[in-house]
């Protein structure tokens, strides 16, 4: 394990035992006694704010906060190599950081703190809402200071490249503000004029506040009012309906017929300016509402993709040692040193070391796999055990993982755009609204002349524009996307909560979705006669310390949480090749190793059994397994009484896959998927919904109607899926569709609510009794009615 | 209702320096931020320091 930092203040951290204090820096629980950190980042983070003054941090509003990883000295001066800042500093002096572990207030007061801290710091500021801290330098300063003491702050950092389509977004916004604002101001004042005019004014006011009306109402119809007609022009070019296309046709009529009735003697009153306005004020804002909250969602998955890809040690020749590169500058050829615990950055052949690596994220497989030189390992495995020296094979998009992300965005690319439900009813509502003005038209010409027939047909297009139709859906899906997030369930699109509520199976993968993705003890059993069991536990762990495979991760954490004091340092700890590790201890031989039957691991029910063995007898034996989340039992059975039929997809091992099938009560599971098989199986099935974690997964995320990344999974799968969750466990997934449905229905009701208006202003209308006043009094009733009824939002959710 | 001539124009001015000083704060990005404000205010300024006095 890595070097612990040495500091005046107690490193000591929690054994298990009842939780009754708090942690010193984070305030989650730790065992009373003399412990007073849970973990040792907390504790280094505490130590590094005291030393240097900051412990104001404690003093602000600071919120339950741990540190990312145990801060650890890094090397940050790749940060100021010129090609490094050209790509991820264009403006010569600003870089951007993507802080783990960033969440409050206080943090936001940390940030700030740098630049009187670190030398050649002119200003840093922290992003709440995306994570992400602008670091600005002095002329002549650098970043890896400001790197450095972020990190050792508890933060990690991770640079992130700037973006041209984050700059795009920041400008579409503010040209959206401004529209919002004028159509604001414009409406406001029309509205005064409109209720002089209403109430009766005469004379040469009249024609004054009628000027007024219509110089006031023009930004709105010709600036304002601008995306609709250009979404209308787009989809009308493309032979599509959209909502956009009836909105238009009020607004066009409304304005054309309003300016005409200026010049018409005795139809002066008929000018419907401030309803036209506060309908596009309206609009405007509500799908400003939804696009933020969109923008967010979607911002988490991209920042993940601008990050610095980790870093490499390549064998450098000129300077005799292993050098850290930006993975993503990797060559066939290179060798590359890949210690226990980082990943393989590239496709290769081991050249020097044993270890094993498990490849999980890549294939689903929990068992890791032994190599040694000659073998060939794969870009994304992890290395567990041993340090290894690999010649490079195949890098970015040879690799198999390259290959893999390839296929995620064919699979994307290939999938239909889903129609928004506005959309779908926009071209029923346009007909019908045609058909009414054409008999309006027809019955008042021939009943009252030309005049009359203008004005109660336009009556009805702007009584009718729909408004409230318009804002139904996205209001009502923005209010639920909302709340969704504040449980930690990211949406990245309202269309996503259409397919939720309609879909009718769930694929689940296995590991890491419904297990926890670890191994964990199951139980001991300490042959009779055997040595002390405690001198048993102990001297497993000494010898465990130090390896980073799923084995060793579950003794060691089992042995600890029963606190079982350590044994002195082993000496020559040596792995027995693909078997486990064995250890001197006061010159005792202790062996804990796989236990196996003619060279094949010994199955129970897809557990693995390790025994241990002391002087060369069996002295104990352990099942491991992977424990199934404690969630994971209610949520299937909450998919099943939801009409969701549960299925497993995993690319495990059928024994363990089976195992997990028969606990859960589900009837279809399938092991040993390859990621195309996935793929195949999400896109056959077109009322799917796919929750999964791995690489393995991706290409099917990208590819089912409704993809769903768990917490911890690869960036591959937080990029392809449609949703992901940023709390682990699957009960997150039931809460999803249960309020998918729940949304579905508001909308319809908001629907109902919609016709019920219409309607009653379409009869008003067209039997001539519609006056602008009733208009300017029904729409914005209709708006707040469609309005409150979206804010009250998911039952379920509240 | 004389007053109307003056007080028309007046305040469709005041609409108007409104409008624009708002333009200008969106388009300065005063906006694109609307979470890290938010928590900025709980902020507690410095303590003040004065002469001869330590903490």
């Amino acid at each position: 394990m890595s070097q612990p930092l040495t500091t005046s203040l107690p490193l000591t951290w929690s054994t298990g035992a009842a939780a009754t204090e708090a942690c010193l820096h984070c305030g989650l629980p730790v065992p009373a006694g003399e412990t007073k950190f849970c973990c040792p980042g907390c504790s280094a983070v505490y130590a590094v704010l005291h030393d240097e003054g900051l412990e104001g941090y404690y003093g602000q509003n600071a919120r339950v906060r741990k540190p990312a990883l145990l801060p650890r000295p890094k090397d940050f001066t790749y940060l100021d190599d010129p090609a490094f800042r050209k790509l991820y500093a264009p403006g010569g002096d600003g870089m951007d950081f993507y802080l783990e572990g960033a969440g409050c207030a206080a943090c936001v007061w940390l940030v700030e703190k740098v630049p009187q801290h670190v030398p050649g710091i002119a200003s840093a500021s922290l992003n709440l809402g995306r994570s992400v801290a602008h670091v600005k330098l002095e002329p002549g300063g650098s970043f890896a200071p400001a790197a450095a003491a972020l990190e050792r702050y508890g933060y990690r950092p991770h640079a992130v490249r700037s973006h041209e389509a984050h700059e795009l977004i920041l400008r579409e916004n503010r040209t959206s503000l401004v529209r919002i604002g004028v159509a604001a101001a414009c409406t406001l004042n029309l509205m005064l004029f409109a209720i002089a005019l209403y109430a009766g004014m005469v004379g040469v006011w009249e024609r004054v506040f009628l000027g007024l009306s219509l110089m006031i109402y023009l930004p709105v119809a010709l600036y304002a009012a601008a995306p609709f007609y250009r979404s209308a022009w787009g989809a009308a070019r493309a032979g599509k309906m959209a909502i956009d296309i009836p909105i238009v046709l009020g607004l066009a009529l409304g304005t054309a017929a309003g300016v005409r009735n200026l010049f018409v003697p005795g139809y002066h009153e008929q000018i419907y300016f401030d309803s036209l306005s506060m309908l596009v004020f309206l609009l405007l804002g509500s799908r400003y509402l939804v696009r933020r909250v969109q923008q967010k969602a979607l911002d988490g998955a991209n920042l993940i993709r601008q990050m610095t890809p980790p870093l490499a040690w390549v064998w450098s020749a000129p300077a005799a040692c292993f050098e850290a590169v930006p993975a993503d500058r990797l060559r066939a050829g290179d060798r590359v040193e890949v210690r226990p615990g980082d990943v393989f950055p590239a496709d290769g052949i081991v050249m020097r070391g044993e270890s094993e690596v498990s490849s999980a994220v890549l294939t689903g497989e929990s068992r890791p796999l032994s190599i040694q030189p000659g073998d060939s390992v794969l870009a994304g495995a992890a290395n567990l055990t041993g340090a290894v020296e690999v010649e490079i094979t195949a890098v970015g998009a040879e690799s198999r993982l390259g290959r893999i992300l390839k296929m995620v965005d064919e699979a994307a690319a290939r999938r239909t755009p889903a129609s928004a439900y506005a959309d779908r009813i926009a071209g029923r509502f346009t007909l019908a609204v045609l058909a009414a003005g054409a008999a309006t038209f027809g019955y008042w010409l021939q009943r009252a002349g030309l005049n009359p027939a203008v004005n109660h047909t336009v009556a009805l297009f702007v009584v009718t524009c729909p408004c409230a139709l318009a804002m139904s859906a996205p209001v009502a899906m923005l209010v639920t996307l909302g709340r969704l997030a504040k449980h930690g369930v990211v949406v990245k699109g309202p269309e996503t909560l259409e397919r939720l509520a309609v879909s009718h199976r769930v694929y689940l993968d296995k590991t890491g979705t419904l297990t926890e993705g670890k191994l964990r003890v199951a139980s001991w059993q300490f042959s009779v006669g055997g040595a002390d069991e405690r001198e048993i536990l102990a001297a497993v762990r000494a010898i465990e310390a130090h390896s980073r495979h799923p084995v060793a991760l579950a003794l060691t954490s089992d042995i600890t949480a029963r606190g079982v004091p350590a044994f002195p340092a082993p000496v020559e700890v040596r792995e027995i090749f693909g078997r486990g590790v064995s250890g001197l201890i006061h010159n005792v031989m202790f062996e804990v190793r796989r236990a196996e039957d003619r060279w094949l691991p010994r199955e129970n029910d897809g557990q693995t059994e390790v025994e241990v063995l002391r002087a060369g007898h069996i002295v104990a034996r352990v099942l491991l397994a992977d424990t199934l989340r404690a969630d994971a039992a209610p949520a299937v059975q909450g998919l099943r009484a939801m009409g969701c039929e549960p299925v497993i997809l995993s690319g495990d091992g059928v024994p363990a896959v089976q195992a997990v099938a028969r606990v859960l009560g589900i009837a279809d599971a399938r092991a040993a998927c390859s990621p195309e098989e996935k793929l195949a199986v999400a896109e056959m099935d077109t009322r799917c919904v796919l929750v999964g974690d791995g690489a393995n997964d991706a290409a099917a995320l990208a590819a089912a109607s409704v993809g769903i990344a768990v917490h911890g999974g690869m960036e591959a799968s937080l990029q392809a899926a449609d949703v992901y969750m940023t709390r682990p466990g699957v009960s997150q997934v039931v809460v999803l569709i249960r309020a998918a449905r729940e949304t579905m229905g508001i909308i319809r009701r908001n629907l109902a609510f919609t016709a019920i208006y219409n309607l009653a202003g379409a009869i008003l209308a067209v039997t001539g009794v519609m006056s602008p006043l009733a208009a300017a009094i029904l729409m914005p009733l209709s708006s707040f009615t469609i309005l409150t009824s979206s804010a009250l939002g998911a039952r379920s959710l509240r | 209702m004389n007053v109307l001539w003056f007080i028309l124009p007046l305040s469709l001015l005041f609409s108007m320096v409104a409008v624009a000083v708002f333009i200008k704060a969106a388009l300065a990005g005063q906006w694109d931020d609307l979470d890290t404000p938010a928590s900025k205010i709980l902020i507690d300024g410095e303590p003040i320091r004065r002469q001869g006095e330590t903490k």
